[in-house]
Order: C-alpha cells, then structure tokens, then sequence
C-alpha cells in the first residue's frame, strides 16, 4: 500500500474516532451547561434588581428559586403594553411587583466596547428614573482595563443614578474619563459615573449604547409613569 | 530499586525544576500573562492544562508506531485539539464560573506550544508510561509557576487570596493602596522575571 492512501486511510478513521467522542462528551453534557447557563442568566438579573448582591454566594437550587418566586418575565412592544405572543421586534423585560403595580424592572442590554460586545442587565425602580442596579455577564473587554466592566466597583456605581431629569427628559447615565466630581459640575453628578482608567473606549460603548437601549423603552416608561399618576 | 533513581520518576521531575517549561525555556507565556490575576482561574488552568498534556502525550505516545510521517504534525493537532475541545466542554459543566473566567484561553491550551512541544520531542520517541510521566510533570511544572505568579498578583494588586481577603481593613484605613500594576499585564513579566532569575540561582545555570 502506498504511504499516501495509507495516510489517508489513517486520516478518515481518525476524524470518524474523534467525531463520534466529541459528540457523545457535548451532547452528554448539554443538559449540565444548559442549566448553568440558565442560573447564571438567572443570578445576574437576580444581581440587577439588587435582591442578590455581588458578595452572595448562592447554590443553583437557590439561585432558581428565587427567581422564579420573585421575577417575572414580559415582553413589551414598543408603545409600552404587554405582549403575549412575542415576536422579534418585541422588548423582553424581567418585572417584579408588588401586588399589581411594578416595583422595579430589569432590561437587557448589550454596547459594544473596544473588541466586543457586553452583555448586561439594567434595573430601575418603578419611577423609571432610578437606576437600583447593573450587571455584567458577558464581555471580552482587555482584562485589568475594558475587563473592569463586570467588576463590582464600577457596576455599583450605577446605583441610585438617575437616568432621566426633572422634568422627565431621558439623559440615560453617562461614563465619564476620569472621576465624576473632578469633572461634572455637582448639580450634574447623579447621571454619570466614574470611567475605567485606559478604558475610554469601553466606557463610550457603554454611555452610547445604554442611552439607545433605554430610548428603545421609553414606550414602557411612559406608560408606566402615566399609570403610576393615575 | 529506589523510586528516585528510576526513569519515570526522572522524567517526572526533570520539567518540575532543571526543565522547566516557563521558568527555563520560557515556554506558554501567553496563557501565564492571561489567567494568572487570581489564584483560583489559574489552578484550574493547571488542572485543564496538566489533564490535556497527559493525555495527549500518552495517546500520541500509543500512536506514535502507526501515524503517518507525512501527517504527523495534523494528527497531534487533532489528538490535542480533541482533548482541549473535552476539557473545555468538562469546565462549562462542571465549573461554569471558572470557565467563564477563564474564556476563550482554555481552547487556546491548543497553541500552547508546550504540548506540541512534548508531543514532537518525547511521545514520538516514547512509550506511553514514560509520555504519561513526562506529561504530568510538564503540566504541573507549568502550572505551579501559573500559582505562584498568580497569588503574588492576587495578593498585590487586590489584597485576597482565592477570594478571601488577606489585607486587613485597618491597613487600607491607614492609607494602603493596592498594587494596580500586578493585575495587569508589566505585573506578570516582572513576576516571571524575578523567578526565571531564582530558579537560575538556584540551579546555578
């Protein structure tokens, strides 16, 4: 036989032994990962609404089940009122209430930052101008600079922020370079929050990309607010 | 016979410290600046990496009379690229958190020349006991280097050590700040540095 069909031969059996193993370890695991994913999703909208703190260590049974007695998950459209059947162009939402009316709520957001996308969670309370928290799942931003973005120092910082003025203008949060009371002038400083040093970029991602998410609720806001008043 | 005198004991110990992967042949620096800012991502990156380089290294090593000269480097691809892809798949169901952490540098253990490295120089010229041995010791060599550069970093640039907090809170209130250089990458190359310089002081090299 010559060498060049023998290596071939050699070749094809190798890559059948591989498959079948690899597949049988990815498949045999997915259930496992599936529901990693899901509590870590869960932990993190969990983290947001401020009910878990970024201290806790909670098990997964925990993590699930707080969650489910807790949160609820909605979608709106872009007017502000629930949707049952979701399509894509429908905003989903994590609610918590109490008794009828919304306590505080979560939204998802994603900004792009010097090399990627970052993933987190917003919540604000039910005056829809109160940030009660922010979290961070998901990035691949430098580690030590951009990766400080899912660090607790500069998501806490998120809390008790307003988004939206007096007079209800939305002005999201803003990420400054630098530190806020160097820069902003003190009737200013509840919409912005300290930058990453050597992050500029990822902060302006964040800035940019937060303020288009929470334009893209401002339907729900509205509606929520009217509701609030009425 | 004494267990020191015989070759897998040799073999075991020799990457350990006269051969070492990082310290001596300043091997797999890529990963070591990556995932050593805290202790725990980085014993968990010796684990991935010491389970990876075993077992290729016995497999090539079982191998080694069948492969193909002309394709030898593909398959030693494909044999580590396989184990890298289980390691990988075994961390997202057993240690999300972690492999979360440590991202995409557990599939990048494939590059790490270490691995081909003992693949082309020790499995294809030895049997499978030898290869298991000189594998184990290779990966822990590594990865007590990661642990060691790693707790220093820790311990510097945050105050904890897996996690816990080692810095009092008495010494930040009297004005200690944490060492923000170790958490980043200029923290490792003087970290490695300084050992690389030990390790030759010592070995008298």
């Amino acid at each position: 036989m010559s060498s060049n069909i023998k290596s071939f031969i050699f070749a094809f059996v190798m890559c059948c032994v591989v498959g079948l193993l690899l597949t049988l370890a990815a498949e045999g695991l997915k259930p496992l990962q599936a529901r990693n994913m899901l509590v870590d999703q869960q932990k993190n909208i969990l983290r947001a609404l401020g009910i878990m703190q970024s201290t806790d260590k909670w098990s997964k049974d925990q993590v699930l089940s707080v969650y489910t007695n807790t949160v609820e998950s909605i979608y709106v459209d872009a007017a502000g009122s629930l949707v049952e059947q979701p399509s894509d162009a429908d905003l989903p939402m994590y609610v918590i209430r109490e008794g009828d009316s919304i306590q505080r709520y979560a939204i998802p957001f994603k900004a792009y930052g010097l090399w990627s996308w970052i993933h987190g969670y917003i919540a604000l309370d039910g005056d829809a101008s109160t940030v009660v928290g922010m979290s961070v799942y998901k990035h691949a931003e430098t580690p030590g600079l951009g990766g400080e973005c899912d660090k607790p120092w500069f998501l806490n910082q998120f809390v008790d922020k307003k988004i939206r003025k007096p007079n209800g203008q939305l002005v999201s949060v803003g990420v400054v370079k630098g530190k806020v009371v160097d820069t902003i002038a003190s009737d200013q400083q509840a919409y912005y929050v300290d930058g990453m040093s050597g992050a500029t970029i990822t902060g302006v991602g964040i800035e940019r990309d937060l303020r288009t998410t929470l334009q893209q609720y401002e339907g729900f806001a509205s509606a929520l607010l009217k509701e609030k008043q009425s | 016979m004494k267990i020191s005198k015989t070759a897998a004991y040799k073999t075991f110990t020799a990457p350990l410290v006269s051969a070492n992967p990082i310290a001596v042949a300043v091997l797999g620096i890529c990963s070591a600046l990556a995932v050593t800012t805290q202790v725990l991502p980085s014993i968990v990156m010796m684990l991935a990496m010491t389970f990876v380089l075993a077992s290729s290294n016995v497999v090539i090593s079982l191998l080694r009379n069948y492969i193909p000269k002309n394709i030898r480097i593909i398959v030693e691809l494909v044999v580590i690229a396989s184990l890298v892809i289980l390691a990988d798949q075994l961390l997202k169901a057993f240690l999300y958190d972690v492999s979360k952490q440590l991202s995409v540098f557990v599939s990048l253990i494939v590059t790490n020349c270490i691995i081909m490295g003992r693949a082309e120089a020790f499995a294809l010229g030895n049997g499978p006991w030898l290869s298991f041995w000189d594998g184990l010791g290779n990966g822990l060599g590594y990865g007590y280097i990661l642990v060691v550069v790693s707790a220093f970093r820790e311990l510097l640039g945050a105050g904890t050590l897996l996690g816990f907090q080692i810095v009092p809170d008495a010494a930040y209130a009297a004005g200690y700040v944490d060492m923000g250089l170790m958490v980043l990458a200029p923290g490792v190359f003087i970290t490695i540095g300084l050992l690389v310089w030990l390790q030759n002081k010592w070995t008298g090299r």
